[in-house]
């Protein structure tokens, strides 16, 4: 990750684009880390929490010394962490170490548990593999929402786009999506089939049965063959899903020259999602395709996460006698039964951030370095080091959790080392050891920079990391499998839990976060919150409307949510988002929505997640679901154009809409009634491919962390006042319900705006590099050009804005933070334009191509965004927008001369195959 | 009307004028205490931002623009009664013109409030002014929103003039009913003297009087039909649709004079009863109304069915959908009720039953103020609502804060109104009594030359007094003829053929006139096409000198300019800048009576006594 820096405080993260995970973009969640550093909800102090009485601050002098005193005294350590895999893991196992423990326990909400189970079981290797989309022509996802938070999205998404975007004279790859519930990933697919939940296997299962049947395997899988058609005839026809279909998407996975299966759902845990990942892997294998798209030698770090069994040992080990650390990770808030298990230990020492559900029920809080504070380093797939610096000096009185643990063990007498020999004096030399150490076994004699020069400098090693040649592992043992028993029919009051990840909120860990909570849920642009999707057939069998509030239970527990009512989930769903429903973390994220990890038990009872009940409760409104945008539906409106493959095969470039441009030569006679307008050097411009757009949003949140954009709050956004000023709102493709596409709107920068003339006082105006300008300070607030932009790309400020202190360190001081009363709007950034305009200037040369990225286009993971100047003839946006066949504007009739391009999603039709 | 005398009319309109009663106060004072709770609430707005009303993206404009546009087409009846009434001739607009005026002064007033009101940041509000400013940045004269500010502070000055010249005459008639029974150190005698400009009724002054009210008619009535032209363009030069319409102007002209025909209905039924005007405001008077207004529906019913034509004919997706929402949507109601307030029940007017009945006009005029309101507000929120792209399309409800301003700013107006029923002629006695004079002038010969209008106070003089327009005429014919040639006549009403028996000249007031509408035209487009230069900004591709959007500076240039050089030249050539009146002046000339003065020698004074006698004069005074 990359952070821009002014005046001692970060204003901005961007993605490392010589990372080999991100290559530059970052997702919404990434680009949220700025406001978990500056979280207003942050702990400040140690705080100290005796049983039975109130809480107390006190110093680290005094922690430490507590703490300490408490090993000396005999008491044995247990570590429940997030997810760690580089130095800071080896100081906790030392830790632990010291104290003659080796309970350390990275725990994760979404562990994998089903890949782990089902790839120990195929190929004894109990890990998530790298699997590489980009390579891939086809992808079927049983349920994995691969682009929103299953296992790595946003290398995923990068992936993804660079196989799924359209390439002249490449035929088109495609991406099929088996699930009840038309997620983000879902939406993205070429082909959804909805299904009930559960039936993901069994569409795997009827896959795997067609491939032996017709012959296409490329690997031996017949010793499954038995367990697979037992499956099958045991589930019978999937519903919704014919065998012509089934065949089709076989012929399609084994014919391709690279494919890959994805099994999920993210949350899953249960036996038959594990059957799904079975499956899935079996597919993988018998098309041939591990070594190819999936990577066993390449283990994802999520491997590390604890295991299942791992877990219950944990905390079936805790007693009495045990200090329990844990740092980072609230497993009270996401796993039913832990507020219990977690206090049987004697003392809980929580080191992290916030006061999260977990922290609130700890001892002592040790109040750590946010991420952006510290040193650190993980390991996202193994050989791909990250290195982590200090971006600022310390917010508060924090230390960072290396440090603790390394100074807890130096007073209770155990210094830790990590050669063996020399104790260690900090977390820093500690790190700065361990990376010396990485690069140079293979480091060429002549490098001049140690290894954790060059670290410090790239921000981590990867380019040296060991290429080894992807292995093949054992061959899977087939002829044990067997599978869960299939799913009773659900008795009609029941319904399916589908607990689902969001690519906003993930696991909840982030709920706190304005930025998040606002950003709209991709598919249905809801904010702040969560609800229930629940299909019209249940809704009018049960009694629901749209907007009712309803109580999910379970025996686990029960919540309460707005329903919506839609066609996007299989009929006996019921659909619900994770993340939501905090009692602590802070103002944010305190009483909005509903916990779903309070529904899912342990207890199985044959159903993917749970099977609840659904009742309608007295309470509900229209208003309790906030959407930003309440229409998908285009009506023959045509604003997301799709081409058909077929047509755009035949055509070259060049061919295609003969565009307004905002040039002179748009100019029209019989159009226009004023001249032309002449820019001198440069005419900014930018091409959206929305073949590329999967509509995840980090480009909106990154115009908030870049342009100051408040956060306005749940009340007051149900009411219009959003500031977003670029949304990518979702369309339906008319006649096919099942698939959205997105139209990322900002500012089009109209050569001839609508929103200027009306403008009395010339706040809106137009510069001389093209581009649609608002003058802050000059705005009187008619609101005139908002209502006159056909695009609604402008924002007013309604209310007063209060930055939360220290929310208001992130503010971008080369960008104005506008007052209540005027209007304000996406602008291309143009201070990023004006600085590589000094720059260039500076250095005497002319802007290159691509050096310009508004915030948008820097954060894309899936590079949907080209930005440049149309008066440079070689510009990559100068020869999309003037030779793409694909190209074409929004509302173009209304000769507004759009500055902004988009390129049309290709339809794969029939004839093109 | 007919049977009363020049006194009776004089007396019952001033009477009305006298000391309110209790309800009266105690009226105003709920006013004002509306007034205060509206100003509260809008402070509020200021310090909180808009947030406090229910106005949102996409909804950026609803019922504080929708006062603004209701506001300004109530302003629109009055001018139109008074100007364009008064130059087609149509008499029947006496009776109501002053009310109506008043009412129009009073509505710019409201409206001009909204403006302020839905501004972000109310307090830069002077950016939109076109002065000078170091920051050398002027008012984007191609906004239709400075033609707003031009054409509503036109329409506020040049019908604030209006409204002034022609209550002079009848200020003089307060002021001397005031002398004579409050006697001359009275408050109100004093205030009365200073509004009345010095107003003696003498020929001279009525000569350039009539010719100036003349050419402020003429004036106003161009300014009446673009005010709401303009103000129609914020909605027609926007590209919305449902907004993006070149019926606008027609229509909005047509809707504001609907709705301030019936705001006048509104005002005059009660005000007629409360202040017993009965014998001056009748029953015809609101029949002549009424027949107005069933005229007006017409042509708003025919735009809202031009509308339906041109969005189904256009074939435009994006156009007809929209109308297919507004007609058949969630907002639906307001549009049929719309129709139904504005175009069906007004037609009920057609039945002589209906529009003779008080009680059904009264009823008729309240629907079709709501269904005004209301429209501008449909008009206003549901091409906000649902505009080209579907995620952007929103609703709108009002909050308290709004509810509360409307309520205030309802108030503000009537607040204005009860001030000026009581402290104002509220019917032109002198335009009435002018009727009376029309039937008692005969048709006298011309004189052989021109009379001299100016009386030499050295020289004796004799001051005969009638009670008859026609026979102050009959004895100006019969001095003239036995060779008096310096004359001057007092008069309570305008006589038209004063002038052309005394062979006056045509009053230089219009020349006046011409030069400054000639000056104005020039000045509108040298201000925005010389501060468009200095700015020289590009704005929605069209260049800083663009002429088309600058004749709408022009034009509000050309009639401010022409009715202020107008009120100049009126107040030099008939010397309104004083207080005091003449010595030969007698209060009676303001009410009932008219005076010929004769300027004669020392000699002269027996044989004028003598010749007179036929004009039979009531009294006559020598003044020596």
């Amino acid at each position: 990750m990359h952070l821009w820096h002014r005046d001692g405080r970060v204003t901005k993260a961007e993605g490392n684009p010589g990372h080999p995970v991100n290559h530059g973009g970052l997702c919404a969640r990434g680009q949220s880390s700025l406001q978990g550093l500056y979280d207003p909800d942050r702990v400040q102090q140690a705080l100290f929490r005796p049983k039975g009485q109130a809480e107390q601050k006190h110093s680290w002098e005094k922690a430490l010394a507590g703490i300490s005193a408490q090993l000396i005294g005999g008491g044995r350590v247990a570590i429940l962490s997030s997810l760690q895999t580089g130095a800071l893991a080896e100081v906790m196992k030392g830790f632990a170490r010291a104290f003659g423990s080796d309970r350390v326990v990275m725990y994760e909400a979404f562990n994998y548990e089903p890949l782990k189970a089902a790839h120990q079981q195929l190929f004894n290797l109990p890990v998530i593999p790298s699997y590489d989309l980009g390579k891939s022509d086809f992808i079927i996802s049983f349920a994995a929402d691969f682009l929103e938070t299953w296992i790595s999205p946003v290398s995923f998404a990068a992936g993804f786009s660079t196989m799924h975007a359209f390439q002249t004279g490449s035929p088109m790859n495609r991406m099929a999506y088996v699930g009840p519930r038309l997620s983000l990933t879902a939406a993205n697919a070429d082909e959804f089939l909805l299904v009930p939940p559960g039936y993901e296997r069994a569409v795997a299962a009827s896959m795997l049965k067609t491939m032996l049947d017709q012959g296409w395997q490329k690997q031996d899988i017949s010793a499954a063959r038995g367990a697979i058609d037992a499956l099958v005839s045991e589930t019978g026809p999937i519903p919704g899903v014919s065998p012509e279909v089934l065949t089709r998407l076989t012929r399609s996975f084994c014919s391709a020259q690279a494919s890959v299966a994805l099994a999920g759902p993210t949350a899953a845990g249960s036996p038959l999602a594990t059957d799904t990942a079975l499956l899935a892997a079996l597919l993988n294998y018998a098309a041939g395709r591990i070594g190819q798209t999936v990577d066993f030698s390449r283990p994802h770090a999520l491997s590390e996460a604890a295991r299942e069994l791992e877990l219950q040992q944990f905390f079936a080990s805790l007693g009495p006698k045990d200090v329990l650390f844990v740092h980072d990770t609230n497993p009270v808030y996401s796993r039913m039964g832990a507020a219990a298990e977690l206090s049987k230990a004697g003392l809980t020492v929580y080191l992290g951030t916030m006061m999260d559900e977990t922290a609130q029920q700890s001892h002592w809080f040790l109040p750590v370095d946010s991420p952006l504070e510290s040193w650190g380093d993980f390991e996202p797939a193994a050989g791909i080091h990250g290195l982590m610096q200090p971006t600022l000096s310390r917010l508060y009185d924090s230390r960072s959790a290396g440090d603790v643990f390394i100074e807890l063990a130096r007073r209770a007498g155990k210094p830790l080392s990590r050669t063996g020999s020399e104790a260690a004096s900090d977390f820093l030399s500690w790190l700065k050891a361990r990376w010396q150490g990485l690069g140079a076994a293979d480091q060429a004699p002549e490098a001049v920079d140690s290894p954790w020069t060059l670290a410090l400098r790239n921000g981590g090693l990867w380019d040296s990391a060991p290429a080894s040649a992807p292995q093949s592992p054992h061959p899977p043992q087939l002829g044990a499998l067997h599978f869960a028993p299939a799913m009773r029919p659900a008795p009609s009051d029941l319904v399916q839990l589908w607990p689902w990840s969001s690519v906003m909120t993930f696991d909840g860990r982030f709920a706190n976060r304005g930025w998040l909570q606002e950003a709209p849920d991709p598919v249905t642009f809801l904010v702040w919150g969560n609800w229930i999707d629940l299909h019209p057939e249940k809704a009018a069998a049960l009694g629901i409307k749209d907007g009712d509030l309803a109580e999910l239970s379970t025996e686990a527990g029960s919540l309460r949510a707005p329903v919506r009512v839609t066609d996007e989930v299989s009929e006996h769903l019921a659909a619900i988002a994770l993340g939501h429903g905090h009692h602590g973390l802070g103002e944010n994220a305190r009483g909005i929505g509903a916990n779903v990890f309070a529904l899912l038990g342990t207890r199985q009872d044959g159903a993917l997640f749970a099977s609840c009940r659904i009742r309608r409760v007295a309470g509900g409104s229209p208003d309790a679901l906030i959407y930003t945008a309440r229409e998908r539906e285009q009506f023959g409106r045509e604003i997301i154009q799709w081409v058909p493959l077929s047509k755009l095969q035949r055509m070259g470039p060049g061919e295609g809409d003969d565009l307004i441009l905002p040039l002179p030569e748009g100019y029209r006679p019989d159009k226009d009634l004023y001249p032309k307008r002449q820019y001198a050097l440069h005419r900014w411009a930018m091409v959206i491919d929305l073949q590329r757009c999967i509509g995840c949003g980090a480009c909106a949140v990154a115009c908030y962390a870049e342009n100051n954009i408040p956060v306005i709050g749940r009340e007051r956004v149900g009411k219009g006042r959003e500031m977003a000023w670029l949304r990518v709102a979702p369309y339906r493709k008319p006649g096919q319900p099942g698939r959205l596409s997105w139209l990322p709107l900002l500012c089009q920068h109209c050569d001839a705006a609508p929103c200027e003339p009306v403008c009395p006082v010339f706040a809106a105006m137009h510069n001389e590099e093209g581009l649609n300008a608002q003058i802050y300070n000059r705005c009187i607030g008619t609101r005139y050009c908002s209502n006159n932009c056909p695009y609604k790309v402008r924002r007013f400020n309604w209310v007063n804005i209060i930055w939360r202190a220290p929310l208001d360190l992130q503010l971008n001081p080369e960008v104005t933070v506008r007052t209540r009363g005027v209007m304000e709007k996406c602008t291309f950034c143009v201070q990023r334009i004006r600085q590589v305009e000094y720059q260039a200037e500076r250095e005497r040369r002319a802007i290159r191509d691509g050096e310009i990225q508004p915030a948008c286009a820097q954060s894309c993971p899936t590079r949907a965004f080209t930005f440049g100047d149309l008066l440079d003839p070689n510009a990559q946006v100068t020869r999309l927008t003037r030779g793409d066949p694909r190209r074409y504007h929004v509302l173009e009739e209304l000769n507004t001369k759009p500055a902004v391009t988009f390129l049309r999603k290709v339809d794969i039709d029939t004839e093109a195959g | 009307m007919a049977d009363l005398k020049y006194g009776q009319i004089n007396d019952d309109v001033l009477s009305a004028m006298g000391k309110p009663r209790a309800p009266f106060y105690f009226a105003v004072a709920f006013l004002g205490a509306l007034i205060g709770w509206a100003a509260l609430c809008w402070t509020y707005q200021i310090q909180l931002g808009m947030g406090v009303s229910g106005l949102n993206r996409p909804v950026g404009w609803a019922t504080y623009i929708t006062n603004f546009v209701f506001w300004v087409g109530i302003a629109h009846s009055g001018t139109l009664i008074s100007a364009i009434l008064y130059l087609l001739r149509a008499n029947w607009r006496d009776a109501v013109s002053r009310s109506a005026e008043a009412m129009t002064i009073f509505a710019i007033m409201t409206a001009g409030l909204f403006p302020l009101v839905h501004l972000g940041r109310v307090w830069v509000v002077y950016y939109i002014l076109p002065y000078p400013s170091q920051r050398q940045l002027w008012p984007n004269f191609l906004s239709p929103l400075v033609w707003d500010v031009c054409a509503v502070s036109t329409y506020f000055t040049v019908s604030l003039i209006f409204w002034l010249v022609g209550l002079i005459p009848d200020l003089a008639a307060a002021r001397d009913r005031y002398e004579e029974t409050l006697g001359p150190d009275n408050f109100l005698t004093k205030l009365y003297r200073i509004m009345a400009l010095g107003w003696i009724g003498a020929g001279n002054q009525w000569r350039h009087y009539g010719r100036s009210y003349l050419y402020f008619a003429a004036l106003a009535t161009p300014l009446v039909i673009s005010v709401h032209s303009v103000v129609s363009w914020d909605f027609a030069m926007s590209l919305l649709p449902g907004w993006h319409s070149p019926i606008f102007p027609p229509y909005f002209v047509a809707g504001a004079i609907h709705s301030g025909l019936a705001m006048v209905l509104t005002l005059l039924i009660p005000m007629r009863k409360l202040l017993h005007l009965e014998r001056l405001i009748e029953l015809h008077h609101f029949e002549m109304l009424a027949k107005t207004i069933i005229l007006t529906a017409t042509i708003v019913g025919y735009a809202y069915a031009i509308e339906a034509f041109i969005a189904c004919y256009s074939g435009d997706l994006v156009e007809w959908q929209f109308f297919q929402w507004r007609t058949f949507g969630s907002a639906a109601w307001m549009f049929w009720t719309c129709v139904i307030c504005n175009v069906f029940i007004p037609w009920l007017f057609v039945l002589k039953k209906v529009r003779t009945s008080i009680v059904c006009l009264f009823i008729i005029s309240l629907l079709i103020n709501v269904g005004m309101w209301l429209e501008r507000l449909m008009i206003l929120f549901t091409s906000l609502a649902h505009d080209f792209l579907p995620q952007n399309w929103g609703g709108y409800f009002p909050t308290w804060v709004e509810i509360s301003i409307t309520l205030g700013s309802f108030s503000f107006f009537f607040f204005w109104f009860f001030g000026f029923s009581k402290l104002l002629p509220t019917v032109p006695l002198s335009e009435l009594k002018a009727r009376i004079a029309d039937e008692e002038i005969v048709s006298t010969g011309c004189c052989d030359t021109r009379i001299r209008e100016r009386i030499d106070t050295l020289r004796p003089s004799v001051l005969a007094i009638f009670s008859n327009a026609g026979r102050l005429l009959e004895a100006v014919k019969i001095g003239c003829d036995a060779g008096f040639l310096e004359m001057e006549t007092y008069s309570p009403v305008k006589i038209d053929q004063l002038d052309q028996v005394m062979r006056q000249p045509k009053s230089p007031v219009r020349l006046f006139t011409l030069m400054g509408a000639l000056a104005g035209l020039a000045g509108g487009f040298w201000l925005a096409i010389g501060t468009a230069q200095v700015n020289s900004l590009i704005v929605g591709g069209k260049p800083p000198v663009s002429l088309i959007p600058f004749c709408v500076i022009g034009f509000e240039g050309t009639i401010l300019l022409g009715s202020i050089a107008n009120l100049i030249g009126l107040v030099i050539f008939a010397r309104l800048f004083r207080t005091k009146t003449s010595a030969y002046y007698d209060p009676r000339f303001s009410r009932d009576k008219f005076g010929l003065l004769i300027s004669c020698d020392a000699g002269q004074i027996r044989q004028l006594r003598e010749i007179l006698q036929p004009a039979a004069p009531e009294e006559i005074h020598v003044h020596q």
